[in-house]
């Protein structure tokens, strides 16, 4: 596994789940499953990637919902005590709009939007991950972005300043 | 250039693919007069323009040292190179990676794979051999499958033997006994039949036991006479070094008549009349086919007698093969068949 896979994994879980912690938490997963199962698959590494990464993100949404967003009940592994800040944020980026809109909507064409434009996967890989015709993908990305477009417009979530 | 036909609500569906650069120039063309036209539109495409922008930002967030460091010991991922600063994903790099780190853990999943594969080999052979271990032997001994359980029945009659001496007028050994063994089946088919009409005082484990023994005495047999035939020079080294090993005998022959009855009755009153007694499970002169069947104990003094009775009908001699089976001091074991003649 590459650096570039490995950050595209911390990223993702990042950007589509709603703690760092249980980002991590998820992170740590999909890489022992990735290096469990690219032995076995004859996949191309990055389509196992994006399912992999994409089922564990909704199984983690969703346990956290039924742990009605507690966190303190949730176990995690002391290591991450130690890690205070895991990703580095740009001073002018704000993800205050992103966390909003993966509270409101938490819809999963959202995970597209991180694939295609944040992480820069090639779209025919997201296609073949996605299981679905390249139409239906596009698609979906034009409604996600059309979402983000409507939060960050004026007198919505504002953009370019601290959270 | 085809003229290219599209609605306003088509234009709305197509704003994300003209700002990702996917539509084709007449298509680019009929958006950008729709554009000027329709503000709703135009205020569709900013709200993804700024949309698009804020990804482009949301995609310059980078691993903290302390993450990466904690990922690439909790999952032997051996990061030791700083993160590229482009995110892409490509093709090329799902080339082999020139990593220490991963070709000592790749190799290493290959040896423990291999050590697997061949734990797992190692189990199984272990397993079938106890299985087959622990089977009954009976289904494994093919040869014996064929044989008849062989009786001793003068067990009791044992005493000093006679010294050893040299076999002659033998031309293939092995048949020879090959057909003793048919003789002795033939023998117990007939005991068989006969133990029907009455019980024979014949003690089972011991007929297992000579059965067992006689198929080992007869390989031990076959192969010392092996051993015989290839060098005299070394058989009589070891005779010398092994002295108590005594040799028995059984004499035999088969000879072919003209008049089967009155040439089988002859002999067998002569036998009745030396104090011959049966050897075998049938009585002497059974009858089987076209011939009949002596199996009987006699002095050994009237080997000659027996000889010249029946060379009167056709050239006959005892013949002489080391046996397994004990046989009485003074006394000769010897099997006789008279057979009719083909005309």
């Amino acid at each position: 596994m590459t650096e570039a896979q490995v950050r595209a994994i911390a990223v993702f879980f990042y950007y589509v789940l709603p703690h760092e912690l249980l980002a991590m938490e998820a992170t740590d997963k999909a890489i022992k499953e990735l290096k469990a199962k690219k032995k076995k698959s004859e996949e191309i590494f990055e389509v196992l990637l994006i399912k992999t990464c994409n089922k564990i993100a909704r199984k983690k949404r969703k346990e956290y919902l039924s742990e009605s967003k507690d966190l303190a009940q949730h176990n995690f592994p002391k290591a991450y005590d130690k890690i205070k800040e895991p990703l580095i944020k740009p001073s002018t980026l704000s993800v205050a709009a992103w966390r909003q809109i993966l509270r409101d909507e938490g819809h999963e064409s959202l995970y597209l939007l991180v694939w295609a434009h944040v992480l820069e996967f090639p779209i025919d890989y997201i296609v073949l991950a996605s299981e679905c015709s390249h139409g239906t993908v596009m698609h979906r990305l034009s409604q996600s972005l059309n979402l983000l477009g409507s939060y960050l417009q004026p007198g919505g979530q504002s953009w370019g300043t601290n959270a | 250039m085809p003229k290219v036909h599209l609605t306003k609500f088509v234009c709305k569906e197509l704003v994300y693919d003209y700002l990702t650069g996917a539509l084709d120039a007449s298509r680019r063309e009929k958006f950008q007069e729709f554009l000027n036209e329709d503000l709703e539109l135009k205020k569709k495409l900013d709200r993804n323009k700024h949309a698009l922008q804020y990804v482009g930002e949301l995609k310059k967030i980078e691993l903290s040292e302390a993450y990466q460091s904690y990922l690439s010991e909790a999952h032997d991922l051996g990061l030791v190179e700083d993160f590229v600063e482009s995110p892409v994903v490509s093709h090329e790099e799902k080339a082999p990676q020139s990593n220490i780190w991963s070709d000592f853990w790749s190799e290493r999943g290959e040896l423990l794979k291999l050590i697997r594969r061949t734990t797992e080999a190692l189990s199984l052979a272990i397993v079938v051999f106890l299985v087959v271990s622990n089977l009954p032997k009976e289904l494994f001994d093919f040869e014996s499958k064929d044989k008849p359980t062989l009786l001793l029945t003068d067990k009791n009659k044992v005493g000093s033997v006679e010294s050893p001496a040299t076999t002659h007028g033998i031309e293939d050994e092995d048949e020879v006994i090959a057909d003793d063994i048919n003789e002795e089946a033939e023998e117990t088919a007939a005991q068989v039949a006969s133990s029907e009409k009455k019980e024979t005082p014949v003690e089972k484990p011991e007929k297992k036991q000579a059965s067992d023994s006689s198929s080992k005495n007869l390989a031990a047999n076959v192969a010392s006479k092996n051993a015989d035939s290839s060098s005299s020079a070394a058989v009589a080294k070891a005779e010398e070094k092994e002295p108590a090993k005594k040799n028995f005998y059984l004499y035999r022959s088969i000879i072919y008549v003209q008049d089967l009855i009155a040439v089988s009755d002859e002999f067998l009153t002569y036998l009745e009349a030396n104090g011959a007694k049966k050897a075998g499970q049938v009585k002497m002169g059974w009858e089987k086919n076209r011939s009949r069947y002596f199996h009987f104990h006699i002095d050994e003094s009237k080997r000659e007698e027996m000889e010249a009775i029946l060379s009167k009908y056709a050239p006959f001699r005892l013949n002489r093969y080391d046996h397994w089976r004990k046989t009485p001091e003074g006394k000769m074991r010897a099997i006789v068949e008279i057979r009719q003649k083909a005309n």
